[in-house]
């Protein structure tokens, strides 16, 4: 693991880089550690996968002192129960036909896969949200099967629509909102993912285990409609 | 006793937004930091009316707005010298002001720098959301709808008695004309990259492209034959931090830049980098110099 300065105010603790049950715990661990010995100066942390961001509220004088006195909590962080335990499971709908799936072309050309392979790859496979991240509400969920594994767009786009279904290395998520983004787009959902004035304004949360069930444009026109009337049934979203 | 004041934005301007120093305790939910860009122009500019430092103020990019005050009151500029007139008399900046009922403040030429913020002396009533004021960059309209100014809204400040006049000696922002590269401390994925490619970063002579914004510096031109050989997992963001996308183009992230990204990064920019590169006009040209960390 190793412990880096990561500009004047900031410093990055990183794991072993892959997407894992056992790594996401580890970072769970060393945070509450490090919130337990009550650093100062400390504002907030930014967990990700297989990393952990402290932020301070001012830059940090002769940063090395710091960063072995987090060294020095190894022994806290190996002895926090703190546990990522499954949650839910939620089944969410998505359109895979165009104009939904944005990146169709680049994905059957990479994968060299007939895009009813590549749709059935995506949607045969149960996803663990790791985090929340990058845009509010945005869960960034894994592991995408190993044939589905693709690089980032060379060129991110300015603006992807709300809904996109993207797919990123091991990572798949949903784009909460239109904000520019780097992911290959294989499908949209009509379900909004971040709506900062319903009660609870997330629909994911660390932990919860999700699936993804095709549907074809009309259905997703329909779904749309419902949640415009408010006649939608959130209830089928969850198992 | 107070008295109630109201501006009224008779013109927006390019982008007028109300900012203050950002709601930092959320980026774990996804929610990016926001706040002035310029942080150490906004705090100036509250010092100079004895406002809380971290109060809520115009953050006023390159077309400025116009502005009627109803009530007598005392404010102050800072930031870009983007050629304020009160009353069609060229206004001071980093100085307390006077202002009487009545007043238009209006903006003409951007003579230095990109962005001016205007402090108010007062409480200011705005909705905020997680704590701040700072114009949340999506679903404006519900959750901040009070500070993206637009023609015709207003803005309502308590104002309680005068303070004595302040300044601030241009020492205090002397950076809104330094042309020296701007200072960088490695990134965290710095060892990864090649030497070509770090010292092809450091020669290059860059320019803040059009598609910038308050999220992020989009550089021009890209690192040609550029390439990064894994996908990175994605790790948490700072502002200032610099990543480079698979085309080899250098993206600045700014204060409402996305919590979390995958690029690499290459560099962060130090505290002082962040405030200069605020202060820069599309088109500007900038280069980086790399120091190290204490």
């Amino acid at each position: 693991m190793r412990i880096l300065p990561y500009g004047e105010k900031a410093i990055l603790l990183e794991f072993e880089q892959q997407i894992s049950t056992a790594v996401s715990q580890q970072v769970q661990r060393w945070k509450q550690a490090i919130l337990n010995a009550k650093i100062t100066n400390l504002s907030h942390t930014i967990p990700a996968y297989a990393s952990l961001v402290l932020v301070f509220d001012r830059p940090i004088k002769e940063v090395q002192i710091t960063i072995d006195k987090i060294r020095a909590l190894e022994v806290q962080a190996i002895q926090q129960g703190a546990v990522v335990t499954p949650k839910r499971r939620l089944k969410i709908p998505v359109c895979y036909e165009l104009p939904y799936a944005l990146d169709q072309s680049e994905l059957v050309q990479n994968k060299q896969l007939p895009w009813e392979e590549i749709v059935a790859a995506h949607i045969g496979n149960i996803y663990r949200v790791y985090m929340l991240g990058f845009s509010p509400g945005f869960a960034f969920m894994g592991t995408i099967p190993v044939i589905l594994e693709i690089k980032r767009k060379t060129s991110p786009r300015l603006k992807v629509p709300a809904g996109s279904v993207g797919i990123a290395g091991q990572q798949t998520g949903i784009y909460p909102d239109e904000i520019p983004g780097g992911w290959q787009i294989i499908g949209r959902t009509p379900i909004p993912i971040f709506a900062p004035l319903r009660e609870n304004p997330f629909l994911f949360q660390a932990g919860d285990q999700v699936q993804f069930q095709a549907i074809s444009p009309t259905q997703f026109l329909a779904i749309q409609a419902e949640l415009e009337q408010q006649t939608f049934n959130w209830a089928q979203l969850y198992e | 006793m107070s008295k109630s004041l109201t501006i009224n934005i008779i013109r927006t301007g390019l982008q007028t937004t109300i900012q203050d120093l950002g709601r930092p305790k959320y980026q774990s939910s996804g929610i990016p930091l926001g706040g002035a860009l310029d942080r150490k122009a906004a705090i100036q500019s509250n010092y100079l009316v004895d406002n809380p430092l971290d109060a809520p103020v115009l953050e006023i990019t390159l077309l400025g707005p116009k502005l009627q005050f109803s009530e007598s009151c005392q404010i102050a500029l800072s930031g870009a010298d983007l050629s304020a007139r009160l009353n069609g008399q060229e206004l001071s900046r980093y100085a307390t002001i006077s202002v009487e009922a009545g007043d238009h403040l209006s903006f003409g030429k951007a003579q230095i720098g990109c962005r001016a913020y205007l402090a108010i002396r007062g409480n200011w009533a705005i909705q905020k959301w997680l704590g701040s004021a700072s114009m949340a960059t999506q679903h404006t309209e519900n959750l901040t709808p009070d500070s993206l100014l637009s023609t015709g809204k207003t803005i309502q400040i308590s104002i309680p008695k005068n303070i004595p006049p302040r300044q601030l000696k241009a020492q205090h922002f002397s950076y809104l004309t330094d042309t020296s590269a701007l200072k960088v401390l490695p990134g965290p994925e710095f060892l990864a990259f090649d030497r070509k490619t770090i010292a092809r970063f450091f020669a290059q002579t860059y320019r803040l492209g059009t598609a910038s914004n308050r999220m992020g510096c989009r550089l021009e031109p890209s690192l040609e034959a550029y390439s990064w050989p894994r996908e990175n997992i994605s790790s948490g963001i700072v502002p200032g931090t610099v990543q480079m996308t698979n085309k080899g183009q250098a993206i600045v992230l700014l204060a409402d830049a996305q919590t979390i990204g995958g690029y690499p990064r290459i560099v962060n920019l130090t505290e002082e980098s962040l405030q200069r590169i605020a202060q820069l006009r599309p088109g500007a040209e900038l280069r980086f110099s790399l120091i190290d960390y204490e």
